[in-house]
């Protein structure tokens, strides 16, 4: 206790000298914790991020694979062909195989055991004799023009619904007045939507309707509605369908924000307008679908429970029988868009923090030492006078560790308060560093997933004209702006461990100058 | 028995082309006081050193008692059963007096039983200082606000301060005046006689080799009996 007490003493006996060491030690230690601090948070969020955009497992189309075997398709007539007369709505004509993830796949993927869990929705165009629909007199004014074909002119319009579907006797058919939704609850996170009367469907068979829908119908929250919806098997000549009857308690009504003919009038139709959409809970869409029907759009979402998991859920997907034109990715180019410059700043700060561990630590043992042999005469002294040679170094290493103590609270209190300003200011020039190039580049992207998001709808869906359904990797993200910085318990520990390592690094050089002396060459060196 | 014993001893500094000291062989006992006179050069404090055990002698051996020093720890030889008074006093110049007396007491007290009483000690330190003419104001001083002879009392009172069995001194009252000088000689002869401890003293002071009991000279790193 003796020697602790007395290298407390020493600290003061020796101000000069203590104190160019403290200022070594305290920029080090300051230096470290602020880059630890901004480390440390920056990993947080990249992993975080990672973690979540790296789970985050979307069947996309493979694009440039389509693109290639639609060049091959049309020879030398280009991509203008495609297009040519049809608009993108014609894309759905196009033999490019079986470039779909049926429903059925999409419910069975979500139960791998890779998955941690999932978001999936449902639609399905739906029928109702009963109800008036809103914009439903247009589709009378319609009739002829756009539904008067029927089976040859619908294709475009309904896409998979049901211009694939041939061979059935169009009077049969119920054309589509509603849609029916599963589990679709974005536009109310989003703002698009809210909850006018009722509340949301939870159990079978409950339903939410639109506003403008109850009142043109007189409808109230526990009324019941049938609405129809159509289930198809088979393909080519042999394709069948069936009707199935949806009985919906009403449990809500929503009021929704959007513009009431959301294409500005140009096309009226009550299939297209958000108002006819009734919305209900996932089971009570796909419930009714058997294992070899179609007509149900399912759109789903996986999370991996570890992202490295991706390439064994894809093999497992393959197995299943996922189109080899379909790929199963992370939104990786979203992720990098929102990290990059949170990674650009920690590879500053962690080249930063080398960089002064590397030199102060030189320093450091460069000042230790020549206080050392400073302090020879006292050493030789105490050795003649009979101390040990351990109990002299542990006197030094007291006065070095309470030394560290001292710079590392001092340390830690400067670091914590200057790592948030410091960390804006870097992370500013890392954002202002990103390029228009690398922007439009990953931007190009998203657009081209976009382009072909329609692609992946299952027959139910509504084709490229109103592609987007099957979700492409489109690129919303901003790049994180913020990194709001905090000291937490496991940077304090890597704090107080590197300071640990800096006062032994100088206590090792110490003692190696210690051990060298003997008492009586110091003394006559003295005398 | 002697209590240190000095067996043809011999030592050449590392480098050196002849022995500081050359056979030299000698026995010290309890309660006498024996000075070494010789000129300048002549080992007496190479020989100081060696019996001090601040180094090990090249030929021959020194025993304390009844063991070769070589096999003792001389570390605790050291804090336990020498002390020495430098001729360069070698205080700890960064502390005060007092401060100096503790940390040799508290280099003594380990390895022994009695735990280190750091109040007790400073009270005894205090005494041990006041003994030589150090009042407490002075003791609490830096010992480099002390003069040359303060400070020499202070080297005294810090060698005696953990009572050991030899009491070494390099030329002990060069500093101080002719009063103190006396008060410290008659010290050491107290110590040597009244409480029978060894006291070997370094002087070219015949006044200080006149309380010798044996008085020995040295002369080319060879020792000779000159009373």
């Amino acid at each position: 206790m003796f020697i602790i007490k007395n290298s407390l003493h020493n600290l003061l006996r020796n101000k000069g000298r203590n104190i160019l060491l403290a200022v070594i030690i305290f920029t080090i230690i300051a230096t470290t914790a602020v880059t630890l601090i901004i480390n440390n948070t920056a990993n947080g969020i990249i992993e975080d991020y990672k973690h979540r955009f790296g789970s985050r497992v979307n069947i996309v189309p493979d694009t440039a694979q389509i693109m290639e075997n639609l060049r091959s398709s049309f020879g030398g007539g280009g991509l203008g062909g495609i297009f040519g007369g049809g608009g993108m709505g014609g894309l759905n004509r196009v033999n490019m195989g079986n470039i779909q993830v049926t429903a059925q796949q999409s419910i069975a993927f979500a139960q791998s055991p890779y998955v941690l869990t999932y978001e999936m929705t449902a639609s399905q165009p739906a029928f109702s004799d009963t109800l008036n629909t809103v914009d439903g007199d247009a589709d009378l004014e319609l009739g002829g023009g756009m539904f008067g074909g029927r089976g040859g002119g619908m294709g475009d319009m309904f896409g998979g619904a049901m211009g694939g579907i041939t061979g059935i006797n169009p009077d049969e058919m119920d054309i589509p007045n509603l849609r029916l939704y599963g589990n679709h609850w974005e536009d109310f996170q989003n703002g698009l939507r809210d909850v006018a009367d009722g509340r949301f469907p939870i159990a079978y068979g409950e339903a939410m309707i639109s506003l403008e829908l109850a009142e043109l119908n007189d409808l109230m929250i526990g009324d019941t509605i049938r609405i129809y919806s159509t289930l198809t098997e088979g393909s080519g000549e042999d394709i069948t369908s069936r009707r199935v009857v949806h009985d919906l308690t009403v449990v809500g009504i929503y009021f929704d924000m959007t513009p009431e003919n959301a294409t500005g009038g140009f096309i009226r139709a009550s299939f297209l307008n958000r108002r006819n959409e009734v919305l209900t809970t996932l089971d009570t869409v796909i419930s009714p679908l058997g294992a070899n029907e179609s007509g149900i759009t399912v759109n789903a979402v996986y999370y991996l429970h570890e992202p490295d998991m991706l390439p064994l859920f894809e093999a497992e997907l393959r197995n299943q029988g996922l189109d080899p034109l379909l790929l199963v990715t992370t939104n990786e180019a979203e992720y990098l868009a929102i990290v990059e410059p949170v990674v650009g700043l920690r590879n500053v700060t962690s080249t930063f923090m080398i960089i002064v561990l590397v030199l102060g630590g030189i320093v450091l043992v460069v000042l230790a030492s020549i206080s050392v042999r400073e302090r020879k005469y006292e050493i030789g002294v105490l050795r003649a006078m009979g101390m040990k040679k351990k109990k002299l170094v542990l006197g030094l290493l007291s006065e070095m560790l309470a030394l560290t103590v001292i710079c590392l609270v001092l340390g830690l209190t400067v670091g914590s308060l200057v790592a948030q300003p410091i960390s804006d200011t870097l992370l500013a020039v890392q954002i202002e560093n990103i390029t228009p190039e690398e922007v439009a580049e990953i931007g190009g992207m998203g657009g081209l997933g976009g382009l072909f998001g329609g692609m992946g709808g299952a027959r139910g869906g509504m084709g490229g004209m109103f592609g987007g359904m099957a979700g492409g990797n489109t690129i919303e993200a901003e790049p994180l702006s913020e990194l709001n910085v905090s000291l937490g318990l496991m940077t304090i520990l890597e704090i107080i461990g590197i300071s640990l390592l800096l006062a032994s690094l100088a206590g090792v050089a110490s003692v190696a100058r210690i051990t060298k002396y003997e008492p009586m060459k110091i003394l006559m060196e003295r005398n | 028995m002697s209590l240190l014993t000095l067996k043809n001893v011999s030592y050449r500094y590392e480098g050196a082309s002849q022995n500081a000291l050359t056979d030299v062989t000698a026995e010290f006992q309890n309660g006498k006081v024996y000075a070494i006179a010789g000129k300048s050069g002549s080992g007496k404090s190479t020989l100081l050193s060696l019996i001090a055990g601040l180094d090990t002698c090249t030929k021959g051996a020194i025993w304390y008692r009844d063991k070769d020093l070589k096999e003792i720890d001389r570390d605790v030889y050291r804090s336990n059963h020498i002390g020495v008074i430098f001729q360069a006093y070698n205080l700890l110049t960064n502390a005060c007096a007092v401060e100096n007396m503790l940390i040799s007491m508290y280099i003594s007290s380990s390895g022994k039983k009695a735990a280190f009483d750091g109040k007790k000690s400073m009270e005894q330190a205090f005494t041990l200082l006041e003994n030589v003419g150090i009042d407490r104001e002075k003791a609490t001083r830096k010992v480099l606000k002390l003069s040359g002879g303060e400070q020499q009392r202070v080297g005294i009172a810090r060698a005696l301060a953990h009572n050991p069995d030899i009491l070494i001194a390099d030329e002990p009252t060069g500093n101080l005046d002719n009063d103190t000088e006396n008060d410290v000689l008659d010290m050491f002869t107290s110590f040597a006689r009244n409480d029978g401890k060894c006291v070997i003293i370094v002087t070219h002071s015949k006044k200080v080799a006149s309380i010798a009991d044996i008085t020995l000279g040295m002369k080319d790193g060879t020792l000779t009996l000159a009373s």
